[in-house]
């Protein structure tokens, strides 16, 4: 969708939870955009990654951004003592993250996709939010912008 | 010192990468060491009744820990030495993390700018590192993100800056990426006609803002009248060449 210039922005995000991890695929369209052409795109990527691996080359510049966006978070003092924390009240061990680095290191395309196959299944949550009517992005009073051609689907578990 | 921050990323390639990046989150997540939830629903109740409060009863908690003597401030030594091409080098060595931060400082800034041409050295510098002759703008990113390195330049008021940041183990191909940008810059009209507009409605934005306000009048006092007005859309690419 950004190569077809019909997004703002694309973001994707897993919120990792101890119980109940939420993972995010969030699309903000340009105003006039058809919210089923990106819901049908994002449907082909997930597809493709659920289908092949990432390339070796996608994979190490994610590892490589991950590591680094760790080490640099042990830098000041308060970042050093959340990691502690979070490191305890997950695992039950502060000093666990010479363990996190070797999972990290340790991860191939293959199982990135058997993670992709696992839970990036068909069920799941579609939220679309538009512009209120009447607003500038929303179209004139009383004129809601035009219906997604597929009807949010309801919550489920995947 | 600040890490690394990267714009946003323009292709299906990067997205792909989002999409590892985070199922990489969700595989590398530790064992739930807790045992698993019951599946079965809880009894019907009328009434929820607030669960006990269990305060936890180690002995060290009988009494809140005594406050230690402030540590002592113990100030990093600086090296200063020359390479043998004349660069002065002033260095100041931590070794608890394996990264580095570089900062290349040179004597001109804003104040340096022609008097027909103010902002020239502020836009030259952001020109400067929106690609190289080989990499366009979204490339030169990309080889960034590769190594996960950041390599920026701006400019201030009286001097300008470039910085690196990354992992030891990706210094070579930052200082590469750094010497490609500094010996063969792209400066693509394209990248240039994007700052002027994007510091145009800076401005813009600047002239109903208090603190800015506030500071164009300190730079007039100490500067003289002519400081506050910009010519952000007279630099052109053969000037800020």
């Amino acid at each position: 969708v950004l190569d077809e210039r019909s997004a703002q922005s694309v973001s994707v995000y897993n919120a990792g939870a101890q119980h109940s991890s939420i993972f995010h695929i969030v699309v903000d369209l340009k105003p006039g955009q058809d919210p089923a052409k990106a819901e049908a795109v994002i449907a082909r990527e997930l597809d493709k990654i659920r289908k092949q691996p990432v390339t070796d080359a996608e994979l190490a510049r994610v590892l490589i951004g991950t590591e680094s966006s760790f080490i640099w978070g042990l830098e000041d003092l308060m970042g050093r003592v959340e990691q502690l924390q979070s490191f305890n009240h997950y695992t039950g061990d502060p000093g666990y993250a010479q363990t996190y680095l070797q999972r990290l290191r340790a991860l191939t395309p293959a199982k990135v996709q058997a993670t992709a196959a696992q839970i990036l299944g068909a069920h799941r949550a579609e939220i679309i939010t538009r512009p209120a009517p009447g607003t500038s992005a929303g179209g004139p009073a009383g004129k809601p912008a035009p219906a997604p051609a597929a009807a949010p689907k309801a919550a489920t578990k995947g | 010192m600040s890490t690394a921050m990267h714009k946003p990323h323009r292709n299906s390639l990067l997205a792909l990468s989002h999409v590892g990046l985070a199922l990489l989150f969700t595989a590398c997540k530790p064992a739930n060491t807790q045992a698993p939830l019951t599946t079965e629903p809880p009894p019907p109740t009328d009434t929820v009744a607030a669960a006990p409060v269990s305060w936890p009863d180690e002995p060290f908690r009988a009494q809140a820990p005594a406050a230690r003597p402030i540590a002592e401030l113990k100030l990093p030594s600086v090296e200063t030495f020359k390479l043998a091409n004349g660069l002065e080098v002033y260095l100041v060595q931590q070794n608890k993390l394996p990264t580095v931060t570089m900062a290349f400082d040179f004597d001109f800034g804003g104040i340096s700018d022609p008097k027909d041409k103010v902002g020239l050295h502020a836009i030259c510098m952001d020109l400067l590192d929106e690609g190289t002759q080989k990499y366009d703008t979204a490339a030169f990113e990309e080889k960034q993100a590769d190594h996960a390195v950041n390599v920026s330049a701006s400019a201030g008021g009286e001097s300008s800056s470039i910085r690196v940041n990354a992992l030891t183990t990706q210094l070579a191909p930052a200082l590469d990426l750094m010497a490609e940008m500094m010996l063969t810059p792209g400066m693509r009209q394209a990248d240039l006609d994007r700052i002027k507009e994007r510091r145009k409605a800076s401005l813009l934005q600047a002239k109903a803002s208090p603190g800015p306000i506030a500071g164009r009048c300190d730079r007039c006092a100490h500067l003289g009248r002519g400081a506050t007005r910009t010519a952000a859309s007279r630099p052109t690419r053969a000037s800020t060449r």
